[in-house]
């Protein structure tokens, strides 16, 4: 009885000096805020800065470290302190900074791809402008407008662009090609058309059963999605293309010149999958096992983005030999761009601006592109690339008509894509079932136009014409 | 001894008062927030009624997303629980509980994620699972697993069987082993067969451990989300797309945390549809 009397006695003390500490706890944060704060009696700390990126794969964290080394040599005092969140595309990291700027404590910068993505933030009014960045380094000298568009909203810079990577390439495997003698027979794929490219997928079928025409990876469904993007330029030109991205466009009409090329488009995706010119297990692969293929001869060709040549080189696949890359087509540049910016209320904004003008640096963006297997965002940087994919890629940057990257957050909303990665997967899937394409076709049209609707997307883009996103050359 | 002060009822009520009140100002905000116009990184609280339920019930996923929950929910709870009552009986009849123990515990102490990558290796056209079909010369029965969209969700379905079979073995194991002996022996010198025991005696006398297996699977297969994400995000097309998915992508892809949230109050809705009757049962029990 006694024991038990005590073990109460105890566990009430317990209680309540836990509910003191609180109460006094609360008090202090109270009167700490309502009284002048107290004076600091430890010398101020080390200025910081804190970063938010998903760079952490091989190759990708070699590359932010070099600018990190870059700011260092300015900016010894200062501190960074990474906090990379892995995950493709920033998968899981959109969520963390979601819930900090959310809270009221933003990070001091991070990243964020340029474009509609980017746009989102400024919207919710989370971002601070750095107009005076551009300016100090001349940037709008060096960046294309189709970039620079895509860091301005409503007059102001509100980011500084590090990379452009380019989403319309067609890698293929020269031994293949050369043995079909595809390039003799149809020509520079440089300059096929859609219906040209699916000429080509056919006969390489029709000649070398074994070998899949075209790679492709829906795993994560957007590789199909992206070569949408890419066959949208190829059939309807850049304007069609951001006309769809932007929904600026009478889309409730179905006789819209838009949704004829997007009609043909998806009746080619459609094709690809019934006929079986796509690899028959491409839901299970991911982007880097597709391309994959191309260079061990399984498959022929692969449309996809750029970072496919750093893939190839880490996995030491030999140019020429396993695999060789053509633009597709080459007239037009997708582009998509990774950013660093300042967010409204960061604890260090002296250390984002040195920051920023690091990224914005020709020597940072130099190093940086390098290693990342990108070209610089701006065009008086030329490193000494050590492949033999990036130099035409820079001079294309300079010369091709420049339009953002859809699936690449660059032009579009991501809830708009994301109901078009359904929509697409889906149509290849009951493509591949043996459904009648013309029908399954007009069902993916009707559904992209509700989601067109039920995203916003027309609303999003309120105020800009497609003439903002596109460098006409 | 029984009529404890009112300072001890204190002390034990205050963690799940709090609990309880923190739960259930989550559950509310939510779905406050699945009837707001928060469509956007900015948070936004306007009162908009029940717009976004009208507008989730027109959209075709969510009808393609419930139809695989509740398929899921049948396929997984009834072979899950069964086959762990079987095995649970096996093991406590034949004594080897320990090493029977560890080899199914194994796969419920392994996370859904990585389960989900080994698995889908494993499913590959040319993976574990077809080689093994070859070597035994039944070839006829390999399939690309995951890229068929008729097999993609059973071949998921399967991973989360063989995830959770160690949890129902457990809980059948001490539901058995409560079974009062001597009903068994009197079966025994009675001349019942294991077989006959096992119908007669066991499988009434561990209702128990159904109302307690039961829906808790079925909740695990409601709220499923992370095989799906690192499987195939819902795909082939939306072949194996949840509601658990469907609210992920929603919330915090597209950034309509207003829609996310219904999403979350219809799964929220539907698994009270669960835990109500159970509730109901356990508590009469109770107080019997």
């Amino acid at each position: 009885m006694s024991l038990r009397k005590a073990a109460v006695k105890t566990s009430t003390i317990i209680i309540i000096a836990l509910v003191l500490i609180i109460i006094a706890a609360i008090a202090g944060y109270y009167a700490g805020a309502a009284v002048a704060p107290a004076p600091p009696t430890t010398p101020p700390p080390k200025p910081q800065l804190i970063i938010y990126h998903w760079w952490t794969a091989g190759g990708e964290k070699e590359a932010i470290d070099a600018v990190f080394s870059v700011f260092k040599e300015a900016n010894p005092e200062i501190e960074i302190v990474e906090n990379p969140v892995a995950g493709g595309a920033g998968a899981v990291m959109k969520a963390v900074i979601w819930g900090l700027l959310a809270s009221g404590t933003p990070p001091d910068t991070f990243q964020v791809h340029a474009g509609g993505e980017l746009k989102e933030y400024v919207d919710a009014g989370y971002l601070d402008v750095v107009d005076s960045v551009w300016d100090e380094l001349g940037l709008e000298d060096v960046i294309p407008g189709t970039l620079q568009a895509m860091c301005k909203f409503e007059g102001h810079y509100y980011a500084v662009p590090i990379n452009v990577h380019r989403s319309n390439v067609l890698w293929y495997n020269p031994k293949i090609f050369d043995e079909l003698g595809i390039v003799d027979k149809f020509g520079d794929p440089r300059t096929w058309d859609l219906d040209k490219f699916i000429e080509v997928a056919r006969y390489i079928k029709e000649n070398k059963p074994d070998v899949a025409p075209i790679a492709m990876a829906s795993r994560n469904k957007w590789p199909l999605t992206h070569l949408f993007e890419v066959l949208l330029v190829l059939r309807g030109g850049p304007e069609v293309y951001a006309k769809f991205w932007t929904g600026m466009f009478d889309y409730k009409d179905p006789a819209d010149p838009v949704w004829a090329a997007v009609k043909d488009v998806l009746k080619a995706l459609a094709i690809m999958a019934k006929e079986g010119l796509f690899n028959a297990n491409h839901p299970e692969l991911t982007w880097d096992q597709a391309a994959a293929l191309v260079y061990q001869g399984k498959a022929a060709m692969y449309v996809h983005g750029d970072w496919v040549a750093g893939y190839f080189m880490s996995v030491e696949a030999k140019y020429g030999e396993e695999w060789s890359a053509a633009p597709f087509p080459k007239a037009v540049f997708i582009l998509l761009s990774d950013s660093f910016n300042m967010p409204k209320n960061a604890p260090h904004p002296d250390a984002v601006t040195a920051w920023l003008k690091a990224v914005g640096s020709s020597e940072g963006q130099e190093k940086f592109n390098l290693i990342k297997g990108s070209i610089p965002a701006r065009v008086d940087v030329a490193p000494a690339y050590p492949d033999p994919y990036r130099p035409e890629t820079a001079d294309d940057f300079k010369k091709s008509t420049l339009v953002p990257s859809a699936v690449h957050g660059g032009i579009s909303k991501e809830a708009f894509v994301t109901e078009m990665h359904n929509i697409v997967t889906s149509l290849a899937t009951s493509a591949a079932t043996g459904a009648d394409i013309d029908t399954l076709v007009d069902a993916s049209i009707t559904q992209i136009m509700q989601a067109i609707d039920r995203t916003g997307l027309p609303d999003f883009w309120k105020g800009y014409t497609i003439d903002y996103f596109i460098t006409k050359r | 001894m029984i009529a404890s002060s009112l300072k001890e009822k204190l002390i034990f009520l205050t963690p799940i008062l709090l609990i309880t009140v923190i739960l259930y100002i989550m559950i509310a905000t939510s779905i406050y927030v699945s009837m707001s116009d928060w469509r956007s990184y900015k948070i936004s609280l306007n009162f908009i009624g029940l717009r976004n339920y009208i507008e989730l019930f027109s959209n075709p996923r969510f009808y393609a997303a419930l139809r695989n929950n509740i398929i899921w929910i049948a396929l997984f709870m009834v072979p899950t629980s069964f086959l762990g009552l079987v095995l649970a009986y096996i093991m406590v009849s034949t004594g080897k509980e320990l090493i029977f123990r560890t080899v199914f515990l194994l796969p419920t102490a392994i996370s859904m994620t990585v389960a989900g990558t080994l698995w889908v290796w494993m499913y590959a056209s040319e993976g574990a699972v077809n080689t093994l079909l070859k070597a035994f010369n039944l070839s006829f029965l390999t399939k690309p697993w995951i890229s068929d969209p008729s097999t993609a969700l059973y071949a998921l379905i399967f991973v989360t069987i063989w995830q959770y079979l160690g949890f129902a073995v457990i809980i059948f194991e001490a539901a058995i082993k409560g079974i009062d002996p001597s009903l068994i022996e009197a079966a025994q010198i009675d001349g019942a067969s294991s077989l006959r025991i096992f119908w007669d005696i066991v499988v009434p006398q561990v209702r128990h451990g159904f109302l307690v297996a039961v829906p808790l699977l079925a909740l695990s297969a409601l709220k499923i989300f992370d095989i799906v994400y690192v499987a195939t995000r819902g795909g082939p097309g939306l072949a194996t797309d949840v509601l658990g998915y469907f609210m992920w992508e929603t919330a915090f892809w597209s950034r309509f945390m207003a829609d996310g949230a219904a999403i979350a109050t219809i799964i929220f809705a539907i698994s009270l549809g669960i835990v109500i009757p159970y509730a109901l049962i356990a508590l009469r029990r109770w107080f019997r």
